[in-house]
């Protein structure tokens, strides 16, 4: 983007009615086109929200982060440099490079970064913080020739990564990868000498771009991708199955399928954080079967669910493979190396992201290696992560029992299915708040919400949050269902609640409002309820339970809802 | 694109609230919200658009619309 196309989009409003996003820029040197660059990217991000992005003071980072503590933000960006670890380390102050100073900016860039450390921890309390460390190089105060290395830089290098370890840890702060600016900003390139001489403002346009896009997207990060689909010919293995045989296929450098195996390896990673895998393949069920039990693949059959071998058009695999995930299109990947069978899924479901898989291209394939871990990445990986597909293939067997007609009554009964609730708000709840944010079909009005708008509900006064885990003797589910709503004398008013699709047909959501009803006395519920194009699960439920039928109050008074109710079998342990 | 129209686009971008007819006219003296910070924000808008830098000992003296394009005239633009 060119500066002047970032004043442009800067200049652009939405309607006189759209929502206020509000970010904090953070630096130490003047924010200039920083602040303009990164107003344009969070407005292409949120084209129909206000943008005010505000910075703090020149020269006073430290100043600038414990002043934001104090303050509601959508998310607060830091941007930090050398200079602001010790002027000395930046071009714009003559405080000497004398070899007799270099042990004292050490010991000062130690206790600044310390400071910092400690005032991003306090701030990321409050609010999502994006950071970025130092991206100019270090000016030449050591005493050796700038191509060779030294004491004082890896000295320096050292506190920083503890510094930034040490945040990373945390879980709270979200750093900007260094390595991903390296690729998209040359180290060399990005110092404006002139610029930041005269005017207090380091940078090249060109990175400030850069700079602005990564960092935007680091802050407004937060519904990666849920489930790959996956063909098998040239994609997930090298060569055609059908045509040489199970033991023919090949995904390692002796069989030229390296490639292959480097994509087998990152499914195989991506499922164990959570990633729903299916394989959608044209090709005879039973030589798919025996390729399957090789010792040597790097994803295993356990791994995939579910597996759609057949001769039928691949769109067919895709809605039954997304019917057994339940979950929307656009939260997933379909990959192919057919141009055609990419069309025909891409045709059928627009919302899919269909990516072809570039056979004879180790670079092509290498990128894509790179975009697949961008799509699916996360910032944490929760409990829940691990338990994904077991729960899956839980919910389909339950659906199944349901649907032939069999006594899930009974079948509830002896599932000794326990529930875990808690009325805690504090420490942050990053799974609950995910929960929110990507649930559609059980979900009572389909409300997003950035994290600063959901601590802000949760700190309200008379303000609850009801988080459900679920296990039973089949497994856990983990943490899937969240209420969030407030007590008003003998009432309560809902105005957030989900529950993973996984949950479905277990009776949780009854328990969940008799114990409701029991914990805080109350004699009605009303639920702030809005249909949506995906809510209609719960729409069949509320119809089941509210008083005169669905409105967008919708009221449940505790002594009908208990002959509404039916037989529930559960072990419920309640903690605040 | 004339340089004119170049440097109007720069001017009308960065100084987007000042009416269209008085962007030739618009100078720093004069114009309200003509402060440091759109100096230099005219300044990396000017040098983008033109694909040049602008000598730091010049800049004190690029102070309305009029001067700026006599300068990039005379660097041959």
């Amino acid at each position: 983007m060119k500066l002047m196309e970032a004043l442009r989009i800067c200049q652009q409003n939405p309607s006189d009615t759209s929502e206020n996003y509000r970010y904090a820029l953070l630096c130490g040197c003047e924010p200039l086109h920083l602040k303009t660059f990164l107003t344009a990217y969070l407005k292409q991000k949120y084209p129909n929200h206000f943008i005010q992005t505000e910075t703090g003071l020149y020269g006073d980072l430290l100043g600038n982060i414990q002043r934001a503590t104090n303050q509601e933000w959508n998310g607060v960006c830091v941007l930090l440099e050398w200079a602001d670890c010790d002027p000395r380390l930046g071009i714009r102050q003559l405080g000497g490079w004398q070899p007799a100073h270099l042990a004292d900016i050490l010991n000062s860039v130690r206790s600044v970064l310390g400071r910092l450390q400690e005032a991003l921890l306090a701030l990321a309390q409050k609010t999502a913080v994006a950071l970025s460390l130092p991206t100019l190089a270090l000016p030449p105060a050591a005493y050796t020739p700038t191509f060779q290395h030294n004491e004082f830089e890896l000295g320096l290098q050292g506190l920083l990564n503890d510094f930034a370890t040490h945040l990373v840890q945390s879980g709270s702060v979200r750093l900007l990868n260094p390595a991903v600016l390296d690729r998209l900003s040359a180290p060399a390139t990005r110092r404006d000498v002139k610029s930041e001489v005269l005017f207090g403002f380091p940078y090249q346009m060109a990175h400030v771009d850069t700079l602005c896009e990564q960092i935007a997207l680091l802050i407004t990060h937060s519904n990666p991708k849920r489930g790959i689909i996956t063909d098998l010919d040239n994609t997930f293995w090298k060569g055609i199955v059908g045509e040489v045989g199970a033991n023919s296929v090949s995904w390692d450098m002796d069989g030229q399928g390296q490639i292959h195996g480097l994509y087998q390896q990152l499914l195989s990673s991506l499922a164990s954080a959570g990633v729903l895998i299916a394989v959608a393949s044209k090709n005879d069920s039973d030589v798919v079967k025996e390729a399957f039990q090789r010792e040597d693949l790097l994803l295993k059959a356990e791994q995939i669910f579910p597996m759609e071998v057949h001769w039928n058009a691949k769109s067919e695999s895709v809605g039954r493979i997304l019917k057994a995930w339940n979950i929307g299109a656009d939260s997933v990947v379909f990959l192919d190396d057919s141009p055609m069978e990419l069309d025909e899924v891409k045709t059928k479901y627009p919302a899919i992201e269909c990516l072809a898989f570039p056979t004879n291209d180790y670079s092509a394939a290498y990128a894509l290696l790179i975009q697949l871990r961008d799509l699916f990445g996360k910032s944490i990986l929760s409990a829940e992560d691990s338990l994904r597909l077991q729960s899956i293939r839980q919910a389909q067997e339950l659906s199944a029992l349901t649907e032939s007609g069999s006594d899930l009554s009974a079948f509830l009964k002896e599932a000794n299915a326990e529930l875990q609730i808690s009325f805690a708000k504090e420490p942050f709840d990053t799974r609950a708040y995910e929960l929110v944010n990507k649930t559609n079909q059980f979900n009572l009005n389909g409300e997003r919400y950035t994290q600063a708008e959901w601590k802000q509900r949760l700190d309200a006064p008379s303000s609850f949050l009801m988080t459900v885990s679920y296990a039973d003797k089949y497994g856990s589910l983990g943490k899937i269902a969240v209420l969030q709503g407030r007590k008003d004398l003998n009432n309560l008013i809902i105005n957030t609640w989900v529950m993973s699709c996984r949950a479905f047909t277990r009776h949780i959501e009854f328990k969940t409002l008799e114990v409701l009803f029991h914990t805080f006395q109350a004699e009605r519920i009303y639920l702030e309820y809005t249909p949506t194009e995906r809510n209609r699960p719960f729409q069949s439920f509320l119809n089941g339970v509210v008083e005169r039928g669905l409105t967008s109050l919708g009221e449940i008074l505790s002594t009908s809802f208990q002959q509404r109710c039916p037989s529930l079998h559960f072990n419920v342990k309640v903690s605040v | 694109m004339t340089t004119y129209d170049r440097l109007f686009e720069c001017f009308a971008t960065v100084l987007h609230t000042t009416p269209k007819d008085q962007i030739p006219l618009v100078d720093m003296e004069t114009a309200e919200l003509w402060d440091s910070v759109t100096s230099v924000m005219l300044l990396f808008a000017i040098e983008e658009a033109f694909d040049m830098e602008v000598d730091p000992d010049d800049l004190e003296s690029l102070t309305s619309f009029k001067k700026v394009l006599v300068y990039l005239e005379a660097k041959g633009f």
